[in-house]
């Protein structure tokens, strides 16, 4: 019951447990009854944390949760402890480039199995009218592109791969 | 000419459904074309026929003017509307559409490529005694082009005479470097446009974009619908535009109104347009005219309770204008805040994401624009603009709380925007003041930024989204509550 919140660039740990007839929170040591009513006719939920009332939105995605509060939506993500310890100690990763921001594949300019130098252009790409090289973030061979032309994407998304080096 | 019965809207989002529900309100049926992307928008839903376009991208099936004549003629169309961007300024599509017998909803292609040559359309707009900015013009006499620029003094801006959109401008303000920028203004033309050549004019500092909205029938009558104030913007594009400007006295206003129906009717324009002026320290200047329909056109519909589509249609008909100069009115104030799929905290990047949740609120004096619906998908493919919301009050003031309220209550979830953005930026001091420049945001960005959100603020978050996760739910309805506080106490 124990999970690791994202939100923006802050990440917290939080535990949920039963409390009474209803629910508890537990940040850092610190302990506050929550709940959050069904929704009403518009749609709004009523969240209270301790003494404290919020008139909020609420939608699930996945691991995403969107909270609208005071007029300001934000992004939750919810991660289990083992996947951010998984994440962590994730090898090999300097193996893929991924997206900046969400665009267009405009041209790739390698082929996989091709030797490459450290910054030569890979491929380009394209977000609001706006042209990116994505270059070779070190020497080594392609193994993958993970798009082709004219497709588009996420932010995030893998674009390109390198093969490992193996250890000298 | 006839009537115009079916109308093909060679565009997506939310313009095509704007165009849209004119078309059907005044008895006409609309048609519909999409990429796949676009199977499930609202404009779609609502056209009498909707019909699928394809292309190497997204973009580039909108973008396909020989595919959508096809379309239109395929299923019986007798006019299209462009909207703005995609085929809207393209007087080559204008002109193809004519010679397949079909009416291009907006001006004539002639009045397209005068003023699509930002070189020619300002030798033309001078040459009538309006105002443009002092300047440099290289094609004149291309050795004595650095000598003349020079004469002008600083400061300068160096523009591709083949340009648009920002790209390869730059500012000089330190002479001695005026060879060197050149060189590299006339290298980026030539990248970007594929054509060196270059002009310059005076650069005004922190200028203000004030654009006028004209009409013109094919009786030769010609009307302005006032201004709009477009300074608000971001990399080149417009955020924020209202009417009236709070910058303009009314003999200035009068004067730049007049300017643009007059340059309109020295044209011989037909159907709507827009007159862009730089202004700035009590003069204004010509900068370029948009031969379309313009995204913040609605702010001018609602001060002067015209529909500016169904004028459109019918001057395309060839009908006159039917109302003079006297008959427009500026009522009131109106706002319009663009609402972009995009992360103002991370230099404005496009974000996607699914409309997990959309509700827009129930104010006097609010008009949205949307092209979204909830559940939709927001791709990179397009635009980041999903929607406009519009508002308009008795004067500025009522405007701006009746636009602070409507983003407030408006319920937007599963996509980052700038709807927060919008907010601060309406809530900021000189916004209120109406001391805007085209430099606004980036002068201002360190007091328009968002504050992160307070500790309660973030328990309240992670609280919503512990209790709306039935799996974490259910992990904690299984340990009974006195074990739960013993775990918790270890800490």
């Amino acid at each position: 019951m124990r999970r690791h919140f994202e939100i923006d660039d802050t990440a917290i740990d939080a535990a949920l447990m039963r409390h009474g007839d209803g629910y508890a929170l537990e940040v850092g040591g610190e302990r506050q009854a929550i709940d959050l009513s069904p929704p009403a006719a518009d749609g709004a939920r009523t969240l209270r944390v301790g003494d404290r009332r919020y008139r909020v939105h609420v939608a699930r995605d996945g691991d995403a949760t969107f909270v609208q509060v005071a007029g300001r939506s934000f992004a939750i993500r919810t991660i289990e402890p083992l996947t951010v310890f998984a994440h962590a100690g994730a090898a090999n990763a300097d193996l893929t480039a991924r997206a900046p921001m969400p665009g267009t594949v405009v041209s790739i300019r390698a082929q996989p199995g091709a030797r490459i130098a450290k910054g030569e252009t890979l491929m380009v790409i394209e977000s609001m009218k706006l042209e990116t090289a994505i270059a070779a973030w070190r020497d080594g061979t392609v193994d993958a592109f993970h798009l082709a032309v004219g497709q588009t994407f996420d932010r995030d998304a893998p674009l390109v791969s390198l093969l490992a080096e193996t250890a000298e | 000419m006839s009537r115009i019965g079916t109308v093909l809207i060679a565009n997506r989002g939310e313009i095509a459904l704007r165009i849209l529900r004119t078309v059907k309100a005044s008895g006409r049926r609309a048609v519909a074309i999409f990429h796949e992307l676009d199977a499930g928008s609202p404009a779609v839903r609502e056209a009498d026929l909707a019909v699928r376009i394809d292309g190497a991208t997204p973009v580039a099936a909108y973008l396909d003017g020989a595919q959508i004549i096809a379309v239109a003629r395929d299923v019986g169309v007798d006019a299209i509307h462009p909207g703005y961007g995609f085929l809207s300024e393209n007087a080559a599509f204008a002109r193809q559409v004519a010679d397949a017998g079909m009416v291009f909803i907006g001006p004539t292609p002639e009045a397209i490529d005068l003023m699509g040559d930002k070189v020619r359309a300002r030798a033309f707009v001078a040459a009538r005694g309006f105002p443009v900015a002092p300047s440099a013009i290289e094609d004149d006499d291309p050795a004595s082009f650095p000598k003349r620029a020079r004469a002008l003094g600083p400061p300068l801006l160096i523009k591709p005479a083949a340009g648009g959109g920002g790209k390869g401008m730059r500012i000089v303000r330190d002479m001695t470097a005026l060879d060197s920028e050149i060189e590299r203004a006339r290298s980026e033309g030539q990248r970007y446009f594929g054509d060196g050549r270059l002009y310059v004019e005076r650069y005004v500092e922190r200028p203000r974009h004030i654009e006028v909205q004209v009409l013109g029938d094919a009786h030769g009558n010609v009307v302005h619908l006032w201004e709009r104030e477009c300074s608000v913007q971001r990399r080149f594009q417009k955020v924020i535009e209202e009417t009236p400007s709070p910058a303009l006295t009314p003999a200035e206003r009068r004067d730049i109104c007049d300017a643009a129906a007059g340059i309109a009717r020295a044209v011989g324009y037909r159907n709507a347009g827009t007159v862009e002026f730089i202004y700035g320290d009590g003069a204004f200047y010509f900068l370029e005219m948009n031969t379309r329909l313009q995204v913040e056109h609605p702010v001018t519909e609602l001060v002067t309770g015209r529909d500016l589509v169904a004028d459109q249609l019918r001057i395309a008909e060839g009908e006159a204008l039917g109302y003079g100069q006297g008959d427009v009115r500026q009522n009131g104030h109106a706002i319009e805040l663009r609402l972009y799929a995009e992360d103002p905290a991370r230099n404005y990047a496009p974000t996607t994401g699914r409309i997990a949740r959309l509700r827009w609120p129930d104010i006097a004096g609010l008009r949205v624009d949307s092209g979204i619906i909830e559940g939709q998908r927001v791709s990179a493919a397009f635009d980041p603009m999903l929607a406009k919301v519009i508002v308009h009050g008795a004067d500025r003031t009522e405007a701006i709380a009746r636009a602070r309220r409507a983003l407030t209550e408006t319920v937007l979830l599963g996509i980052t925007t700038n709807r927060e953005f919008l907010d601060r930026v309406l809530g900021d001091d000189l916004f209120a003041a109406g001391a805007v420049h085209t430099g606004f945001l980036d002068e201002r960005a360190s007091q328009l930024a968002l504050p992160p959100p307070d500790h309660e603020t973030l328990m309240a978050l992670v609280a919503a989204a512990a209790l709306s996760d039935d799996n974490l739910r259910a992990e904690a309805d299984a340990v009974p509550p006195l074990y739960a506080a013993i775990g918790a106490w270890r800490n």
